[in-house]
């Protein structure tokens, strides 16, 4: 296997905020992780500080996230490929892709070296025509200092995919030099911020709880700062036209939030440390594209980063996507066999997603190769499943990132239990090594045992009453963690929690789930309900010329996946369900 | 299924000989199909009736033709509608011309199925057009227009609107931690649900009206031996024979009609045959005429005026008493045998033999169906048992949101209410047809006459 690259120096490199997880990404990450993905090890061996979110929610919206040291995290994974079995490193520019027909054997690079393959993944990230905006200043470039990826776009374009141009963005980086932590926060304008003592590590393999090495620091912009936003507003790409692609809405840069929330006052600043060698601090919630002499007037207008220094300004990032209702379920292009696209170039944002789809699609290209069938992850089983299905049934407007509430099946989707949902999936298919295996098996040996015992053993109510264990955990106040104080022998291994949570959530909230489950067996019918490939929807009256083209570009693999395309009204849905069955009956009769 | 693309036809009107009948056809060759009954080439004009000859088999008929392009149509599709002189053989051949031209016999229900498929109306309109159709009385066309003008569809969709705004809010709180706060509090949750709840219940509780308006109020004739109870049932009866049906599974010893007396429907029940007996079969059917009693709606008392009132008769009286209840003195043709002061205010003289003051007992019951069905409550009433259901889970979630949240101190998460919230909502869109089966929709439209 071969992996191009334009930089062999920048693998592994986080050009935006140098965290992993956070809420929907956390349970991301640990789905990857069930499905033997590096990242979840990755951020455990080299986080600064971890972080469970939404603690104070319930269980499925608790979210680990933990930051990095960005250089350790980069040469971590860059070693872990470097020592991978079978994966050459290449360095260079893909500039086209080689096709035979409409199948795809392999990369023409544009110093002219080709590599022939089976099948080709491609990455681009943010590359793909690349062009940064600070200010009035624009640049082509992939990430601040890397050049963009000119050729491939303009081959994709030919090839005759919808691309389209999106939008994103980064915070100025500040000296931590230069900035006095001390008086900040005795002036009470810093908040300091602590990881989860102990801490929850993203890998359900990690056994000893990650340390955390550093503290983050919160803080609330000014209304000077506001005032130098809007004074200037008319200098910011975003707001002058000269930036085309649409960004994301849920992580606005400060401008936008300036802009659109008038009557707020303030907004949330966190000072995020980059590393522990690094002199970066990552000034998370400022995303700006404003001149560079306008950021460092805004910083400088915050409390307590009077006389902060700014290493780099923000920016804002243009980049080619392509339509992702191009895709398969397994991402794989239906233009082009062989071909996947995986990460922002199917209109994502974030490194978790982009993580999730590339190991999808690196899956799904293997098994084709081999002629073995493909992967595909349901909405009802994971994160993974919900994105990819999000993706090729709707397509991106803005850059795609995933939220708890994209999942029908939320209660079910944990942080906790993301091994017990895929990890046998994973092994099925040759994912999970024997070292995850057995640790997979003997965690759910143990979740069995904690649940005989739970049944078995019987504790005092309060009324005097003896009660099993288990309906004493239903009782708002008991937790696992009560339990096993009060003596109970529950066994859990050390890190992470994981066997409590399950155990607890399960039972404190069976009712919900095994309702929710009901809820999931109906609703699988229609997705097991498949329209063909060739399927005609032009012609059929009741269908709108819109929401035939619609149909058309996505090529819904099931009835359950066309009623989730924009547009697709019930009695759409049920039209076409009567012309399937009509079909399918004429077939059979 | 059946084809939803191609081009139906169906005589609209019933069965039968009438003074006009009309011919439906509906999809992509109704033009067609109008062009070719009329003999013409020329464009059809829009929603204009024309007058012409239509040429149908080996007949050629008077007719007003009209057009109605799609999607402004009943169905969405183009529509043509040919009214000609009622008679079924006329009817039949331009049916029969039609289908030569390339149209289809229509399936029952398959001109509002395909409204529905168009988006024309949603599946409560649907429904409530079939309920037109088959209504009897007033109070059925009244629901049935409401339902059919939107009012019940219109008080669902504002009850899933605060269903879906708390969904929102409740999920903002989940995905955005970073901004430190909740899009709204556990309280103010409660109270929105406690509010849904309450008018989901009030929509839900016309079930029991609407029930009334469906299957007709259940009036009993009850009264001791002798008093003319069935000659009262039989005059009653007698006046709206043409209208009435006979229930199915009655049982032996009580005998029911369903009718609409005065523009109110009814199942009018008769205790007849039934005496105070020794014999077991006799006491079993006391027993029953006592529970009919029991469970009906209206019960209207018929006393024997030419003799005194017995102290059982008193004793029926009294516990009649606070019910929607109607005296009757039967037998008014004879001298009143009531002492005064000892009659009973208000009983209604009729006289069951000759026929006198049954009209006025009719009005009489068909005021105390109108006082059960009254026009204090809600304007909208579920009169479908389908929607009944349907209301009845959606409470059941938002009801254990409440309840769970409440019981917890507002400390249960966010994700579980949501979970309750969804599971209502989805209740709530299977009864519009937002979300559907496709075997449901074969249920309801088999229930429809063919030509609608």
């Amino acid at each position: 296997m071969g992996l191009c690259t334009l930089s062999t120096a920048t693998i592994g490199t986080m050009p935006c905020n140098p965290a992993v997880g956070g809420t929907a990404k956390g349970q991301l990450v640990r789905e990857i992780d069930a499905l033997g993905g590096l990242m979840g090890l990755a951020i455990d061996a080299t986080g600064i500080q971890f972080k469970v979110l939404n603690q104070s929610r319930g269980p499925a919206v608790w979210a680990p996230r933990a930051q990095a040291d960005k250089q350790r995290y980069a040469r971590w994974m860059a070693e872990r490929l470097a020592h991978a079995p079978g994966i050459t490193i290449v360095e260079g520019q893909v500039a086209r892709l080689m096709l035979n027909g409409q199948t795809v054997t392999g990369v023409l690079l544009v110093d002219g070296r080709t590599f022939r393959g089976k099948a080709v993944v491609v990455t681009t990230g943010t590359f793909l025509n690349g062009i940064i905006h600070v200010g009035d200043d624009r640049r082509p470039a992939g990430r601040v200092g890397e050049p963009p990826s000119v050729h491939l776009g303009e081959h994709l374009r030919a090839l005759g995919f919808t691309v389209g141009r999106l939008k994103t963005g980064t915070p100025p980086r500040l000296s931590r030099a230069s900035i006095d932590f001390d008086r900040a926060v005795s002036a009470g304008v810093f908040h300091v911020e602590h990881g989860d003592e102990p801490s929850v590590p993203l890998s359900f393999l990690t056994e000893d709880a990650p340390s955390n090495t550093v503290v983050c620091w919160k803080l609330h912009s000014s209304t000077e700062s506001h005032g130098a936003v809007r004074r200037h507003i008319a200098r910011s790409p975003l707001y002058n036209g000269q930036i085309q692609g649409i960004g994301p809405r849920y992580c606005p840069s400060f401008e936008d939030k300036v802009m659109r929330f008038p009557d707020r006052d303030r907004h949330l600043v966190h000072l995020e440390p980059e590393g522990l060698d690094v002199d970066e601090i990552y000034v998370n919630g400022m995303s700006m594209s404003l001149p560079e002499d306008v950021q460092r007037e805004v910083i400088a207008s915050l409390p307590g980063l009077e006389s902060a220094r700014v290493l780099r300004p923000g920016y804002a990032v243009e980049y080619d996507f392509v339509q992702p209702t191009e895709l398969r379920h397994t991402l794989e292009t239906r233009r082009i066999g062989r071909l996947f696209l995986a990460g922002q170039i199917n209109g994502t944002s974030g490194y978790e997603e982009a993580a999730g789809q590339g190991l999808l699609a690196g899956v799904n290209a293997a098994l084709a190769v081999e002629g073995r069938p493909a992967f595909v992850v349901g909405r009802h089983e994971g994160y993974l499943g919900v994105m990819v299905d999000d993706l090729v049934s709707r397509g991106c407007l803005e850059p795609y990132r995933l939220f708890t509430s994209r999942a029908e099946h939320r209660l079910h989707l944990r942080a906790d239990n993301a091994d017990l949902r895929l990890t046998e999936r994973g092994r099925e298919i040759g994912l999970v090594g024997d070292a995850r295996w057995d640790a997979f098996q003997a965690r759910r040996a143990r979740l069995t045992r904690n649940r005989d015992t739970l049944r078995r053993v019987s504790v005092m109510a309060p009324s005097g009453a003896r009660v099993t264990a288990e309906d004493a955990l239903k009782w708002q106040e008991v937790t696992a963690g009560t339990l096993l104080e009060g003596g109970i022998a529950l066994e859990h291994a050390a890190a992470g929690g994981f066997d409590l949570a399950t155990l607890q959530t399960e039972i404190k909230y069976g009712g919900y789930l095994r309702r929710q489950d009901a809820e999931m067996r109906r609703a699988l019918h229609a997705e097991f309900q498949r329209i063909p490939d060739d399927f005609v929807y032009r012609g059929l009256s009741g269908l709108s010329a819109e929401l035939v083209q619609r149909l058309e570009e996505v090529r819904p693999e099931s009835l359950g996946q066309a009623s989730r395309i924009p547009g697709m009204t019930p009695a759409a849905t049920v039209l076409l369900n009567a012309v399937l069955s009509r079909k399918s009956a004429e077939k059979t009769g | 299924m059946f084809s939803t693309d191609d081009t139906i036809v169906a005589v609209a009107t019933a069965a039968g000989h009438s003074g006009v009948g009309l011919v439906r056809v509906s999809g992509p060759a109704a033009a067609a199909v109008g062009c070719g009954l009329a003999r013409r080439t020329a464009p059809w004009p829009a929603r204009r009736a024309v007058r012409t000859l239509v040429a149908a088999s080996d007949l050629t008929a008077d007719a007003l033709v009209t057009f109605f392009p799609g999607p402004a149509s009943y169905t969405g599709d183009d529509v043509l509608e040919v009214s000609a002189h009622g008679s079924p053989v006329i009817l039949a051949a331009i049916v029969r011309r039609a289908i030569e031209l390339g149209a289809r016999p229509a399936r029952p229900g398959e001109f509002t199925l395909r409204a529905f498929l168009r988006g024309k109306v949603d599946l409560v309109q649907a429904e409530a057009v079939r309920d037109l159709v088959a209504a009897v009385s007033p109070a059925q066309v009244r629901a049935a227009t409401a339902q059919l003008d939107g009012s019940l569809s219109a008080a669902l969709v504002e009850q899933a609107e605060a269903l879906r705004r708390l969904e929102t809010l409740l999920e903002a709180s989940m995905d955005f931690p970073d901004e430190g706060y909740r899009f709204i509090e556990p309280a103010e949750v409660h109270a929105a649900l406690a509010r849904v709840g309450e008018q989901m219940a009030r929509l839900v509780a016309t079930g029991g009206r609407g029930q009334l308006v469906r299957d007709g109020a259940r009036v009993v004739i009850a009264g001791v031996p002798n008093v003319g109870k069935s000659s009262v049932f039989n005059a009653l009866v007698g006046a709206d024979r043409a209208i009435v049906t006979p229930i199915a599974g009655t049982t032996r010893d009580i005998v029911s009609e369903r009718m609409v007396i005065d523009g109110a429907l009814v199942v009018l029940a008769d205790t007849a045959g039934l005496r105070d007996g020794v014999d077991r079969v006799e006491a079993e059917g006391v027993r029953r005429a006592s529970g009919a009693v029991e469970s009906a709606d209206v019960v209207v008392l018929v006393l024997d005026g030419s003799r005194e009132i017995l102290d059982e008769e008193r004793a029926l009286l009294r516990s009649l008493d606070g019910r929607p209840a109607i005296v009757a003195r039967n037998k008014a043709d004879l001298p009143c045998a009531w002492a005064a002061g000892d009659g009973v205010v208000g009983a209604l003289p009729v006289s069951a033999v000759a026929g006198d003051g049954v009209a006025a007992l009719g009005r009489a019951i068909a005021r105390a169906v109108a006082g059960l069905s009254g026009g204090d409550g809600e304007a909208v009433v579920v009169t479908n048992e389908r929607h009944r259901v349907l209301l009845a889970r959606a409470l059941a979630r938002v009801r254990h949101a409440a309840a769970e949240l409440g019981a917890s101190g507002h400390q249960l998460p966010e994700e579980f209410v949501v979970a309750d919230i969804r599971a209502g909502l989805a209740a709530l869109e299977e009864v519009t047809g937002r979300r559907t089966a496709d075997t449901l929709l074969d249920e309801i439209f088999a229930g429809f006459c063919i030509g609608k």
